[in-house]
């Protein structure tokens, strides 16, 4: 079973068998009074309500993940990591060039 | 450790490790494998998106049929994976996720690595004004993405132009900044030695995969920002370049928002705005600057041997890339990528449309234009050397770009290069004036009459007709009355009627209500009528259909037909005058109507006048003239200015007056 599933969804005892969910066009999940409603999103921002656990974890299994923040924290992340690059090539250079004023004084 | 200390090594290795490292690390960390991609596993690749690598793909699928698409908008997260699957038509399709900003990344630092296997000279150039250019090119390319956001908002779900958190657009300038800082540094020991590497602008394109910018492009503005600020002839005509700028601004009736630049990705507009006008004249005129400096500066010390077995080299690396591209997906999907190619390169070796095959060129026409150039420099420096021996490895080379030009099917290109060729041993070899005269005579004049007189099987007016007519075919004419007979007015050659009809006003094009007029009020069978005579070296040369389309989409007003509408931006052309060539890129195809839209007719003819002078003070080298005339010659029915190699090596071309006269200097010193 996907790792994802029991990181987003939490564990359960049940074996879902996914096949069956999909073979089914009327496939009909019924809510699960005792879990916690989650919200899951897939790669276009698309959102969706969860009821049960094997709802969740048939959605998981399709590629929604629990928090669509993650892709822009990839972007953030990436742009610290940049900046940290040029800043650094900005002071090398300044450090450069002070360095040879002072010896040349 | 021997190895590890020659930096060739290093850097080869650490060009492996670029073509096979983005690929595989993003893998799915999952047990479960993926299954070889089919009829019954297509739900688990369309239900598990964003899972596994390519390479875990690869791995399943390494003996089974099938394509790789781009899913370009994809997350950082989802770069280099699976993305989906279709099967279509009994086509396997796979969706491999990239990203804006990776792709940048991963692109530049590529073709920076590729940049440093240029070797260095002893004379370093001091670049003045190092930051403040790469400070203008950065400002340039924030009014690039914020002008053309709608082409952006298609390549990444998160595009936004709002400043605020806005980490995509920060992260990109970033990219550049250290791209632009990275390359001036490499620069300043390469500057003599990059002409050399011009014919690789063919093999490497340097198109961004999901950016409507090109590598090679960023790198001539830089240089052309440094020669704008530290000599004062490009000062002076920037001032008046700025002026130029202000027109096209202010003459926008309408602004685009969004146009398919397809092939023409990194040199065309994909907007019609005040933005997007003013950073492509930027850029135009920075490049411009830029390859002409370069030029002036380095010419003079270039080695004819070396750059005649660039040619042939880059020529037969281009048959090689476009070869291994057309057998395996990966390799062209590859190839694609690390190449900056424009479009992915032909699937297979059939020719389009029967009869040209392009490879990993965008245009057949363009990269039979350079195998027949190649050829061209290859004869001319063995005449100019006074050696026609070729080496081994140029034998093989030069066989190898006959090829492409025979696989390109370029027959204008090569009845160019032979009538060029001829002529040039009848003016360097025969001694007897009379002889040279007759001789050059009927190559100019005699043989291009007895071609269009062979070729060409319309008379005048027939082939007047048949360009109007092509241009009323993509009109919206549907409101014109047909007689019993089901014919219009056009079927019956009645053009004039057609255009003061009431509702042509707005349906027929500015320039061909102009050319049915000048054909209505004139001796139709003579010439000069401007009709006549177009229509007259579009028909033998097979451009009466695309010549017509153009004159039915070209609507300038009178301002825009004098000064243009802006250099690298066709949207206007494309979008301004409704017809029924409004989609799918078709080009004018003759670079002369391509400079008429950019520049209007003043500009066409100052552009003339320059290459004019340029000609009439080299009239006595035949060898810059043979490269000239050849170049102007396909230029007039080919598209080739409208992508960037072809653009540079035009301007190296005008400016390779003194390449011939170096061995002179040589032997003088």
């Amino acid at each position: 079973m996907d790792s994802n599933i029991s990181k987003i969804c939490g564990e359960s005892s049940i074996t879902p068998n996914f096949e069956e969910i999909k073979s089914d066009p009327n496939y009909v999940f019924t809510p699960d009074p005792d879990f916690v409603p989650l919200t899951l999103f897939n790669e276009s921002g698309n959102a969706v309500t969860v009821n049960s656990w094997i709802e969740c974890a048939n959605y998981v299994n399709g590629g929604w993940v629990a928090n669509f923040i993650n892709n822009t924290n990839y972007e953030k992340s990436l742009f610290f990591v940049l900046l940290f690059i040029s800043t650094s090539f900005l002071l090398t250079k300044f450090v450069k060039n002070l360095g040879s004023e002072y010896f040349k004084k | 450790m021997n190895i590890l200390k020659n930096k060739f090594f290093i850097r080869l290795l650490i060009i492996i490790l670029f073509l096979t490292l983005p690929w595989v690390i993003n893998g799915s960390e999952s047990d479960e494998n993926l299954s070889r991609l089919d009829i019954e596993t297509l739900g688990k690749y369309q239900s598990e998106p964003c899972k596994y690598s390519l390479f875990e793909f690869l791995i399943e699928n390494y003996n089974n049929d099938f394509r790789i698409d781009l899913d370009k908008p994809a997350s950082i997260n989802c770069f280099s994976k699976i993305n989906s699957a279709d099967i279509i038509n009994g086509q396997n399709i796979v969706y491999l996720g990239t990203n804006l900003n990776l792709d940048l990344i991963i692109q530049s630092s590529f073709w920076l690595l590729m940049f440093s296997f240029i070797p260095k000279t002893n004379k370093k150039l001091e670049i003045k004004h190092k930051e403040i250019s790469i400070f203008i090119v950065l400002g340039l390319l924030i009014v690039h993405f914020i002008s053309e956001s709608e082409y952006y908002n298609l390549n990444s779900k998160i595009y936004t132009t709002d400043i605020k958190e806005n980490y995509l657009l920060y992260s990109l300038i970033l990219s550049f900044y250290l791209m632009l800082k990275l390359f001036a540094n490499m620069l300043e020991k390469r500057f003599n030695n990059i002409l050399y590497f011009l014919p690789y602008f063919f093999v490497i394109s340097g198109a961004f995969n999901s950016s409507n910018l090109n590598f090679i492009l960023i790198c001539f503005m830089f240089i052309g920002a440094t020669a704008l600020l530290s000599k004062n002839v490009y000062k002076i005509t920037l001032v008046g370049y700025l002026g130029l700028i202000f027109l096209w601004i202010q003459s926008i009736s309408n602004e685009f928002l969004l146009f398919d630049v397809d092939k023409l990705k990194g040199f065309s507009s994909s907007a019609f705005n005040s933005g997007s006008i003013f950073f492509w004249s930027s850029a135009f005129f920075l490049s411009t600057v830029g390859i002409f400096y370069l030029s002036k500066s380095s010419l003079k010390s270039l080695d004819l041997i070396k750059i005649k077995f660039n040619f042939l080299l880059s020529g037969g690396l281009i048959v090689l890339f476009s070869i291994i591209s057309a057998i395996n997906p990966v390799i062209n999907f590859l190839t694609y990528f690390y190449l900056g190619l424009n479009k992915t390169a032909s699937k297979t070796f059939e020719s389009v449309a029967g009869n040209a095959w392009r490879g990993i060129s965008p245009s057949a026409e363009s990269i039979g234009e350079y195998f027949a150039l190649v050829l061209l420099i290859t004869v001319l420096i063995s005449i100019y050397e006074n050696n026609f021996k070729l080496s081994t490895n140029e034998f093989i080379l030069l066989t190898i770009n006959c090829y492409g030009l025979l696989k390109s099917n370029n027959f204008a290109a090569f009845i160019s290069l032979i009538s060029i060729i001829a002529l040039i041993f009848i003016v360097l070899k025969v001694q007897n004036k009379k002889l040279k005269l007759l001789y050059t005579f009927a190559t100019i004049i005699l043989f291009p009459l007895i071609y269009f007189s062979f070729f060409n099987t319309y008379s005048v007016e027939e082939s007047s007709r048949k360009m109007l007519k092509e241009s009323f075919s993509i009109s919206n004419v549907e409101y014109l009355d047909n007689n019993q007979y089901g014919l219009n007015a056009i079927d019956q050659n009645r053009f004039y009627e057609v255009i003061i009809n009431i509702e042509s006003d707005e349906n027929i094009s500015t320039s061909l209500n102009y050319l049915v007029n000048s054909y209505h009020f004139s001796q139709r069978n003579y010439l000069p009528n401007p009709t006549s005579l177009i229509s007259s070296i579009a028909s033998p040369i097979n451009r009466s259909e695309k010549w017509g389309v153009f004159f039915g989409k070209y609507n300038p007003t009178f301002e825009n037909f004098l000064v243009g509408t802006g250099p690298i931006n066709i949207v206007n052309y494309y979008l301004g005058h409704a017809s029924k060539s409004n989609t799918g890129l078709v080009l004018p195809h003759s670079s002369i109507f391509s400079f008429l839209i950019f520049f209007g007719l003043l500009g066409i003819l100052v552009i003339f006048l320059g290459i004019l002078v340029k000609v009439i003070s080299n009239r006595n080298n035949a060898f810059y003239l043979s490269l000239v005339f050849f170049f102007v010659l396909n230029l007039l029915k080919s598209d080739s200015l409208l992508y960037l190699n072809s653009f540079l090596l035009f301007c190296f071309i005008l400016n390779s007056d003194t390449l011939f006269r170096f061995k002179e200097n040589h032997y003088e010193k």
